[in-house]
């Protein structure tokens, strides 16, 4: 009731000039909540990055997906395919089920025992579990082990949100840490989270996200663009302030996905990557502008065969060379004099977006990514 | 009208303090980035024009080069890079600057320049690099130094975000560089953007980030060198202490070394700090912006030195550097943060990245090798 009842009000009053400033605030507060983790922990050594040997050593016959499945399904499945037969459980027709006598835990724990009362006989060698603490719970963990024996993995890709308890938002993804013990290995794509995960005894590996790259796509061979610069996502407050200066000056930017007025909803996003002679990312997981973090993006439009441009961010240069395979602005005034200079000079970009197709196909794949993974814990893959 | 200007300087005086004089600041400012970002967008529509000095029919010897500049850091770091290359004579405006009698700069400029070429009884000079900013520039200048010479004059500008343009923001400024342009053979700017300005002015120019003068032969070979975590080199500044205040509170130590730190050692010798410093903090805005950053010579001379480099990410910085691996940048005071929890607890990572830095900067980025390529390119023959 009480739930139901905010939530009306939220809807009713969180509109405009209100919702920016509730939207800014809440960033600022998961900024501060976050700094104070991080100077609590500052003094902290570092642990080596040992994996344990939870594979045994023999091969990987059997991967099972498990995960609220969005964009997943075309590009993480795909992938571990390529490295063993991979069974996938979306958890989301059970998420899309609202109802208020059970709680998302527990729809994810009964959707884990139906899907193993369904594939009895059939036993994952490794169990990947990609789910935000929202749907996590021990009724959860203890249907997990208790359907399947093999080592089972646990993927965080938004570590610097998710992994300490901050409490700010009502979503209540926050605090994986509480988790994390749970799984024989932990995957973050934040470098710095490793060194959490470690100092509080959990097995851990950095694992920045990945790509897949279609069989058909082929690099790039010519300089000629049907758009200057574009971005392509869903409208939110971080982006819209940033594109919004950027139209004051008088860039024009090209805008697909949902909430743009008058923009289009994509199918092939690698099409629209590739017909743009600058692709904007926007680096930010909070709408204070303050925090990055590695993107799925920072890897699929690269590997698209396209040129990026995106927020700094101090872990890009460790995968891309910058300035020769992906540009980046740290602010929005650098953006614009990127901008400037590149707009003019379209074979450069085509030369960035080249470089980067190479890159990302010889490391960047989440098959790659995987392969590693699987090896550091013991299979023969 | 006479009394206006000491009377606006008065008041000026009393009135801009602390705060308000902060917030004045901050408006002004933000008026020149707003500007500059608008002359980039309108700069955008343009093809790139080409670049470089005009073509010399036959390459020349240099011979001698006169280099006339308001000389600070330039005689320990910059002539002797240039001595390698050809003899340097100097001419130095700064003692006579310094004096500050009741005369515009640019009339003590003129009035140095004519006693100094009327004096001048040696050889001709094969090249002039007049490196000033546009306040100590006048049409007398260029005058007196054509009339003497016919060689090529090179002009040199290391903050041309700020003074390119005409932006008549501040009173006195030294803006509205692109008005003295013209009168060089040669412009070399450390801005690749304000590059594409100066050509499409249909002025020679080229790009010409800051460069050092090598002082080791041999980058650090352990980890037992350093003595300090993050040491920050440099004078105090208002935003600066902001700054390592901000950090302070955030749990991040700076030791910071020259004037005006309480109880600071000197930054007389900054190599010798640089090298025993697991991570040399840099600031790399272009003063007084704190928004927009500029290449500075900080980027080069502390990589080359052979020390650990962590410095604002500014895009150019990637032309000349892999960062992550040769030098280390933040975006924002956030991210600095996170990089020293990350770099404070791996000092053999700070190591390494201290002796590709060394590689890196002792292999291209001297002002010596800079110097080459811009004396090849005007047709010297060297």
């Amino acid at each position: 009731m009480a739930s139901a009842l905010r939530q009306t009000l939220r809807r009713a009053l969180l509109r405009g000039p209100l919702a920016t400033a509730w939207v800014a605030r809440r960033g600022r507060q998961m900024d501060r909540a976050y700094g104070a983790h991080l100077r609590a922990g500052l003094n902290a050594l570092a642990v080596p990055a040992a994996a344990p040997a939870v594979g045994g050593a023999g091969g990987l016959r059997q991967i099972l997906l498990i995960a609220d499945v969005l964009w997943e399904q075309h590009s993480l499945v795909p992938e571990l395919s390529r490295i063993a037969p991979t069974q996938l459980l979306d958890l989301h027709p059970a998420l899309e089920i609202r109802s208020s006598a059970t709680t998302e835990p527990q729809r994810v724990a009964r959707a884990i025992a139906d899907f193993a009362a369904a594939q009895r006989g059939s036993t994952p060698d490794v169990v990947l579990f990609y789910a935000r603490p929202a749907l996590l719970s021990d009724e959860v963990f203890a249907t997990l082990r208790q359907a399947w024996s093999g080592p089972l993995l646990g993927l965080n890709l938004d570590d610097k949100l998710q992994f300490f308890p901050c409490a700010i938002l009502a979503d209540h993804n926050d605090d994986y840490a509480r988790w994390a013990g749970k799984f024989d290995l932990n995957l973050t794509s934040c470098l710095l989270a490793a060194d959490w995960y470690r100092q509080r005894g959990f097995a851990c590996l950095y694992m920045p996200p990945g790509l897949h790259q279609a069989a058909h796509l082929s690099p790039p061979e010519r300089a000629r663009f049907d758009y200057q610069i574009s971005f392509a996502g869903t409208e939110r407050f971080e982006r819209r302030v940033l594109i919004a200066q950027l139209q004051q000056v008088g860039i024009s930017i090209q805008l697909f996905g949902r909430g743009w007025p008058g923009a289009k909803w994509v199918e092939n996003l690698p099409a629209v990557f590739r017909a743009s002679q600058l692709n904007l990312g926007v680096g930010f997981p909070t709408p204070s502008q303050t925090l990055t973090n590695l993107k799925g993006r920072d890897f699929e439009c690269p590997g698209a065969g396209a040129c990026y441009l995106t927020t700094y961010n101090w872990e890009l240069p460790l995968h891309f060379e910058l300035g020769k395979e992906m540009l980046c602005y740290r602010s929005v005034e650098e953006l614009i004099e990127l901008y400037a200079y590149y707009v003019k000079r379209p074979e450069e970009c085509l030369r960035i977006a080249q470089a980067a197709w190479r890159r990302c196909a010889a490391e960047h794949t989440w098959e790659k990514r995987f392969r590693n993974i699987f090896r550091h814990i013991g299979f023969k893959v | 009208m006479i009394f206006l200007a000491p009377l606006k300087n008065t008041l000026v005086r009393l009135l801009l303090r602390t705060w308000v004089f902060e917030w004045w600041l901050r408006r002004k400012v933000r008026k020149i980035e707003i500007a500059y970002a608008c002359a980039l967008v309108r700069s955008a529509a343009n093809p790139p024009a080409p670049e470089g000095p005009p073509p010399r029919r036959n390459s020349q010897p240099l011979r001698r080069l006169l280099f006339i500049s308001d000389i600070m850091w330039e005689s320990r770091e910059l002539v002797p890079e240039v001595a390698k290359i050809t003899a340097v004579q100097t001419l130095d405006l700064n003692p006579h600057l310094k004096q500050s009698p009741p005369v515009a700069a640019a009339q003590i400029v003129a009035r140095v320049v004519g006693d100094f070429v009327r004096a001048h009884s040696g050889p001709e000079p094969d090249a002039i690099f007049l490196y000033a900013r546009s306040s100590l520039l006048s049409e007398e200048v260029f005058a007196l130094l054509r009339r003497r010479w016919s060689c090529p004059l090179l002009g040199m500008n290391l903050d041309d975000k700020l003074e390119f343009a005409n932006y008549g923001i501040f009173t006195g400024a030294s803006d509205n560089y692109g008005h003295w342009a013209r009168r060089f053979d040669l412009n070399l700017s450390n801005v690749r953007a304000v590059v594409d300005w100066y050509a499409e002015r249909g002025l020679p120019v080229m790009y010409l980030p800051e460069g050092f003068h090598p002082k080791f032969t041999a980058p650090p070979a352990s980890i037992s060198e350093f003595q300090r975590e993050v040491a920050f080199v440099g004078s105090r500044r208002t935003e600066r202490a902001v700054f390592f205040r901000q950090l302070s509170r955030l749990g991040v130590r700076i030791e910071p070394f020259g004037f005006g730190w309480p109880n600071s050692a000197s930054g007389k010798n900054p190599e010798v700090i640089y090298r025993t410093s697991a991570m040399n903090l840099g600031i790399g805005f272009a003063a007084p912006s704190q928004t927009l950053t500029t290449l500075k010579t900080r980027d080069f001379e502390c990589p080359g030195a052979g020390a650990c480099y962590l410095t604002t990410y500014n895009w150019e910085l990637a032309l000349h550097y892999e960062l992550g691996k040769e030098i280390l940048c933040y975006r924002s005071l956030e991210e600095l943060v996170e990089m020293y929890s990350f770099y404070r607890k791996r000092p053999e990572a700070c190591l390494q990245i201290a002796q590709a830095g060394f590689q890196r900067a002792n292999a291209e980025h001297t002002w010596e090798q800079r110097f080459r390529k811009v004396f090849r390119a005007a047709g010297f023959d060297i």
